[in-house]
């Protein structure tokens, strides 16, 4: 147990400080907390905002206590989500695992003390969606203080079954990792089943509830609409009624916790035993290539280099792949599980179609378009990718203009992977001309290179290369939050354009966003010109 | 072949690593940097390699400032780093074909200069596997075949016997005489006085960011017993 806990200790203090790292303002505790408040309150103003529609709703119903279930639902699946793919960076992937290991402690522990960490991230997550939920009900529905030790309760262990229920299935999958494919390969495969198997899942029951017997026995039944919302995630009914105040409703919930967590200790013991050492070793098959003697130039080597940095790596490739088809997951999805037909959506589209909405239409098309990109994780994080290798570079005869060059180019390429896949059935379903097709691609090239060059510059300002975990690089940073920050700033400025300037309706919108973008990207061309320089300067 | 003039590290704005060296190392020669943990080798050598920028000072490559001319400085050098960190994902093959574009290495003198250094380092029949199968040594024998490939007019290696077996460190050391035989100059820093002590034609002591003694073997033997004793005597704490 000392163990562990002294485990633990370095594990936390080591997250807080990366985390610190990454906010990228030093010693400045007051900026710090600032920045982390900023953060908190915007997420709180939207958790509110959520939780008094929620609560209005269900208290028509005489049910306010519902609010609770949604939102406790809501914050487990967040939670269930990205814990797949930070476990696996966690557990497998994190470059001081292999130290660890020498160490005279249990792989248990190990496994233990990551959980730790991503607790205290899932906690934050969850937190920002139940005070502001219980403040809603506390204000409006009633307030004791058996409820409030309860929320209390709840608010700390909530993370602890989506992350158990995310670590079995992530050891026992990783466990089973095929020998005759690379382990990059099945580490990517995992996450795309995971992601799958959990949608799936979701739909499979929402469609369970379509028959009208299901609705006849939940309209009967007191506690139907709870059962109903719980189907989804069984725990949130003991985790309801623990709220409304029920205490062996939350000594019960205490329980399923602690058997949760014991439970998980059991079945992934073994199985953490021999994947743990497995994956220190590197690929489990090896292949070997034959000699090639080619020649390529400076620009096409770097370009190479920086894809199969992300190729190679299973964090970076499953970030790339869901940013470009996380859609037609979820639309492949609904449609499997029988949500809506493929016909009712085009006929939905249609509709808006007819409803003079040309310039939306344009907007939208230019928006799924440039929807990886939209995201910032290929550009705000090109210089970050690098890590420790950047010494390389660094050294080597090449010029900063080449090398940001290079990582643009690698950017606007991935960014086109979107364009390519998206495209030909965005036209197919949208009701749109050749020429509003052929202005939305302008609109989003546009709009793809000034994203670009203003996230390289981010990253130029302030790259983090010595992170332990993939994901401390791609995703938890600062870089990602100010480029998606800038983006809802030029959404927020074209929204006000369009309320101050009648003359701008949903034909025109188009040309305002274009200029607003062109506009942009001169003013960033001119900064990348003082980044090359800054990146000259870049110490390492 | 190399000229360091006044060059000045300060971390922070109150760290001094580096203070006001001034070094120059003659092409032909091998040139031996040594100095306790902290004295500033590896900040030097960041310096002159480009991976830091200098308060002030200079560092001159054949003449080219590597702050006013990077890309042709750069171009007259190669580097081998302490610790092995290079993108690990692709083949010893794929690195050296890397290496060989960014250097513009012609492909028809590839097979040849591959096998030259990988072959001697018995590392030639890994070359098609990924890096990340590689151990320690064999990735710095990979660095070093790598760095060797353009055949650069001088050498720097920072720590480079470090994780090589006696009959690679051996043959690391031939190779750094056989370069500069060649004309090719070699820079390197290290610990293990001994190799100094045979090996380079002329060394410098670092302590506390300053060059505390620089000549050939012979001339700082002349102080002392041994090296290791001048060594010792030399970074003492005052």
């Amino acid at each position: 147990m000392s163990n562990l806990i002294a485990l633990v200790k370095v594990e936390l203090k080591n997250y807080m400080a990366n985390t610190n790292a990454n906010l990228g303002v030093g010693n400045k505790k007051i900026l710090v907390f600032l920045l982390l408040g900023l953060l908190a309150f915007s997420f709180f103003v939207m958790g509110y905002q959520l939780s008094v529609s929620l609560f209005t709703g269900f208290e028509q119903i005489n049910q306010s206590e519902l609010t609770f279930t949604v939102i406790y639902l809501l914050a487990n699946m967040l939670i269930l989500f990205l814990s797949l793919t930070a476990l696996i960076n966690l557990f497998y992937y994190s470059k001081n695992t292999g130290f660890l290991l020498t160490l005279p402690i249990k792989e248990n522990t190990i496994i233990f003390s990551r959980l730790a960490v991503q607790y205290v991230y899932s906690f934050v997550m969850s937190a920002m969606f139940l005070i502001p939920c219980y403040v809603v009900y506390f204000q409006r529905a009633s307030f004791t203080i058996p409820m409030l030790v309860s929320a209390i309760v709840l608010l700390l262990i909530t993370p602890l079954i989506p992350l158990v229920l995310a670590t079995i299935l992530i050891v026992i999958i990783m466990s089973f990792a095929n020998k005759y494919i690379s382990r990059r390969m099945m580490t990517i495969i995992t996450n795309v089943l995971l992601l799958v198997f959990i949608l799936g899942f979701q739909m499979i029951v929402v469609r369970q509830t379509e028959s009208s017997s299901f609705i006849l026995d939940l309209l009967l039944s007191e506690s139907g609409m709870l059962y109903y919302f719980s189907l989804q995630f069984p725990p949130a009914v003991l985790a309801t009624r623990a709220f409304a105040g029920g205490m062996i409703n939350l000594i019960l919930f205490i329980g399923l916790n602690i058997g949760l967590v014991a439970l998980a200790s059991v079945i992934i013991g073994p199985a953490v035993k021999r994947t743990l050492r497995e994956y220190q070793q590197g690929e489990g098959k090896v292949k070997v290539k034959q000699a090639k003697y080619v020649e390529s130039s400076q620009l096409s080597v770097l370009i190479k280099r920086n894809l199969l940095i992300i190729f190679k790596n299973p964090a970076f490739l499953m970030n790339m792949l869901i940013l470009i088809l996380l859609p037609f997951i979820m639309v492949g999805i609904n449609m499997i599980s029988g949500q809506f037909s493929f016909a009712d959506m085009k006929s939905m589209i249609e509709e808006i179609g007819t409803q003079e909405f040309s310039g939306i239409l344009t907007v939208i098309l230019a928006g799924l378009l440039a929807a990886p990109a939209f995201m910032g994780t290929f550009s705000a994080t090109a210089i970050t990718r690098e890590g420790r290798y950047l010494w390389q570079l660094k050294s080597m005869p090449i010029s900063a203009e080449l090398d940001l060059k290079a990582r643009l180019m690698s950017c606007f390429i991935m960014s086109m992977i979107g364009i390519i896949v998206i495209l030909p059935f965005a036209i197919y379903l949208l009701p749109i001309s050749i020429i509003e097709v052929v202005l939305a691609v302008v609109l989003a090239v546009v709009s793809i290179v000034t994203m670009l060059n203003i996230d390289i510059l981010i990253d130029i300002e302030r790259p983090l290369l010595n992170w332990t975990s993939p994901t401390q690089a791609i995703k938890n940073n600062l870089n990602i939050m100010l480029a998606l920050a800038w983006r809802i700033g030029v959404i927020l400025l074209v929204f006000m354009i369009s309320k101050l300037l009648p003359v701008i309706n949903a034909e025109n919108i188009q040309y305002v966003l274009l200029g607003i973008m062109l506009i942009l990207l001169v003013i960033s061309y001119k900064l990348y010109q003082k980044g090359i320089k800054r990146y000259e300067k870049l110490e390492i | 072949m190399l000229d360091i003039s006044n060059l000045t590290k300060i971390y922070d704005g109150n760290v001094l690593a580096v203070d006001q060296i001034d070094l120059n190392v003659e092409a032909g020669e091998i040139f031996g940097f040594i100095g306790p943990n902290g004295a500033g080798k590896t900040t030097t050598i960041k310096m002159m390699t480009g991976m830091l920028n200098p308060n002030s000072g200079s560092v001159k490559m054949d003449g080219l400032d590597i702050q006013k001319n990077p890309i042709e400085a750069k171009s007259k050098f190669t580097f081998v780093p302490d610790r092995p960190e290079i993108f690990d994902a692709i083949t010893g093959y794929d690195y050296l074909n890397f290496i060989g574009d960014i250097y513009r290495v012609p492909v028809g003198e590839r097979k040849e200069r591959f096998e030259k250094f990988t072959i001697p380092f018995e590392i030639n029949k890994d070359l098609g596997k990924p890096i990340n199968t590689f151990s320690h040594g064999m990735r710095q024998k990979l660095l070093i075949s790598g760095a060797l490939l353009p055949n650069p007019k001088l050498f720097i290696l920072d720590e480079p016997l470090t994780g090589l077996d006696p009959k690679s460190s051996r043959l690391l050391k031939d190779i750094m005489r056989e370069h500069c035989n060649q004309g090719g100059t070699v820079f390197f820093s290290s610990h293990v006085l001994e190799v100094v002590e045979n090996l380079c034609d002329r060394i410098a002591i670092i302590n506390r960011g300053k060059i505390i003694a620089i000549g050939t073997v012979s001339q700082i033997k002349a102080q002392g017993d041994s090296l290791e004793d001048i060594f010792l005597e030399m970074t003492k704490d005052e």
